[in-house]
């Protein structure tokens, strides 16, 4: 289940997927910007079919936070 | 008072020595409060009643907000605390620069009398404690945070005197975990944990500590200099001269900043306390976001959660709404570094360079993966293309007169290809020039090693008190004079 998300996440900040795990963040991410956080949350909610609160969004960290957001959600993400 | 002072040193190491040996553990926390209320009274004087307020304000909307058991009251009390810190800063901060312009409108309009300046005093860290209290019940409102059970915690969190005056703005998130953690009983040996200074804590945070004063009294002060002989009245002089002295000035603020950031970091390691990063190499920065990941980030991490998101969120579909939030977000972050329209301004084309550079990524993401920019040819002309519109700010950031800046402004972009009074302004200035070529050489080769502070304060001990006192002799032989504010005391 991880390979999907990692996969979104890799188009989304065009990093390769290996390069990606779960702690992850904007310190290691270069594209990891403003702007292509709130892409990333469009391509969740399409993905998933959920819909993140603007206190979701601001307490992500890293890949695990959102996993841990998604999980709320009822998305269990191993 | 002044971190590069010797009243500050004097003042850190007698709180260091009795934190370090204060046999009732239990009172540590309220020794660093009182100790971080005098380090504001001993600058600022009755304004602290200005902090005082602010903690108390927070705390007890911060518990009402928590409380609520309905969404309408807890925004009564998140609107209410906001209210209460953001008109302080409002009055303090931007009443007489709203009166001037309102007194420049009457003059315009012809309305005879003028309001008169109230001339008010600036208080010490007002913008940096303000911000850190907002985000604190603004994250307790939206259900991140639990607030702090006691006021002495709360307090503690606020009043933080490494990082009271100018920051990095603190995050409750990140910083009440580790005090809550302190000030737990250890259940195992019955004793009060609270506040151990480590050998390791000590190294490390002493070498950052020096870094710092190195960056503020060695480069920034003396580089300084040949930025005041620049800007003083730059109308007349030639492209690479402005040039130069838009080069040095980003240098100077680097290295203030940056160094005053280290040293309240390095003082917080020694109590046990983890700040993240407040800057990042933001010479390397490779486009505008980059630029603000590495730059004064507890700023640029605070306007992004607590501004843009709540503006952009619920429409982020619409083109419109993401650029006028991004612009509407930069200028007020301009607007906090101070009351005059240079900062606006300065933040305003940061805006727009952001916004640019979102629409260009937008319409065509295929240039960031072209394989031109994957190289290291193409990594360098990302930095240098960046840079230069970064430091091209900064002339709005020094240069308040609007003549002065829109000069510095056209000599910055259209060259005239002059050298002669570049040449001989740096043979005038050899000293600073020298200590920007040497800043540059370190800042890479920090940059490459990757974490240059963990190298220095792991070498032998003998060596390290060489480092120490190298700096020491570096600070000491060259210092310019009476003790200078760091630039950022002024917000």
């Amino acid at each position: 289940m991880s390979n999907k998300l990692y996969e979104i996440i890799s188009k989304v900040f065009d990093v390769d997927i290996s390069e990606i795990n779960d702690q992850s963040s904007p310190e290691t991410v270069e594209r990891w910007d403003s702007f292509h956080g709130l892409a990333l949350i469009d391509s969740l909610e399409i993905e998933y079919d959920v819909k993140f609160s603007i206190s979701e969004i601001t307490d992500v960290k890293n890949i695990a936070d959102i996993k841990r957001h998604l999980k709320n959600h009822g998305i269990e993400i191993e | 008072m002044l971190f590069n002072t010797i009243d500050f040193v004097i003042f850190f190491f007698v709180v260091i020595g009795l934190v370090a040996i204060l046999k009732y553990r239990r009172f540590q926390h309220l020794y660093i409060i009182f100790a971080s209320f005098f380090f504001l009274y001993y600058t600022d004087n009755y304004l602290i009643a200005l902090l005082l307020y602010t903690v108390l304000l927070h705390y007890y909307t911060g518990r009402e907000i928590y409380k609520a058991d309905s969404k309408a009251r807890k925004k009564a009390f998140l609107v209410l605390g906001l209210a209460g810190s953001l008109g302080l800063l409002g009055f303090f901060k931007y009443a007489d620069f709203a009166i001037a312009q309102f007194n420049i409108f009457g003059n315009i309009v012809d309305i005879g009398s003028e309001i008169p300046l109230m001339n008010l005093a600036l208080p010490i860290g007002i913008s940096f404690y303000t911000f850190q209290s907002i985000s604190y019940i603004i994250d307790i409102y939206r259900g991140n945070l639990t607030p702090s059970k006691t006021l002495r915690e709360y307090a503690f969190f606020v009043s933080f005197f490494p990082t009271l005056v100018a920051g990095p703005i603190l995050r409750a998130k990140q910083f009440l975990p580790q005090l809550r953690e302190k000030m737990e009983q250890s259940d195992t040996t019955g004793r009060l944990r609270q506040f151990v200074i480590q050998r390791s804590n000590l190294k490390i945070g002493l070498t950052l500590i020096a870094l710092g004063f190195l960056k503020k009294m060695f480069f920034a002060d003396n580089i300084g200099i040949l930025v005041d002989n620049i800007f003083a009245n730059p109308v007349g002089m030639e492209s690479f001269s402005i040039m130069l002295g838009t080069i040095a000035f980003g240098v100077q603020i680097y290295c203030d900043f940056s160094g005053y950031s280290d040293i309240a970091i390095g003082a917080a390691m020694i109590f046990g306390f983890k700040i993240p990063l407040n800057f990042n190499k933001p010479f390397f920065a490779t486009s505008p976001s980059d630029f603000w990941s590495r730059w004064h980030i507890s700023l640029s991490t605070w306007v992004r959660d607590y501004l843009y998101y709540p503006l952009v969120f619920k429409n982020r579909k619409s083109s419109v709404i993401v650029y006028s939030s991004l612009l509407i977000s930069m200028l007020l972050m301009g607007l906090w570094h101070g009351a005059s329209w240079n900062f606006i301004i300065w933040g305003g084309i940061h805006g727009i360079f952001l916004a640019t550079h979102t629409i260009i990524k937008r319409k065509y993401p295929q240039i960031s993966s072209h394989p031109f920019f994957q190289k290291n040819v193409g990594k360098i002309f990302s930095i240098i293309a960046t840079q230069y519109l970064v430091f091209f700010t900064f002339i709005a950031f020094r240069v308040q007169d609007f003549d002065h800046m829109w000069y510095s402004m056209q000599k910055y972009v259209l060259w005239d290809f002059a050298t002669e009074q570049v040449v001989e302004l740096i043979a005038l200035n050899k000293f600073p020039v020298i200590l920007i070529i040497i800043f540059f050489i370190l800042n890479f080769a920090s940059y490459k090693h990757g974490n240059l502070l963990n190298a220095i304060a792991n070498i032998k001990l003998r060596y390290w008190f060489s480092f120490l006192g190298s700096v020491l002799m570096l600070v000491l032989i060259f210092e310019t004079g009476p003790a200078q504010d760091f630039i950022y005391f002024k917000f």
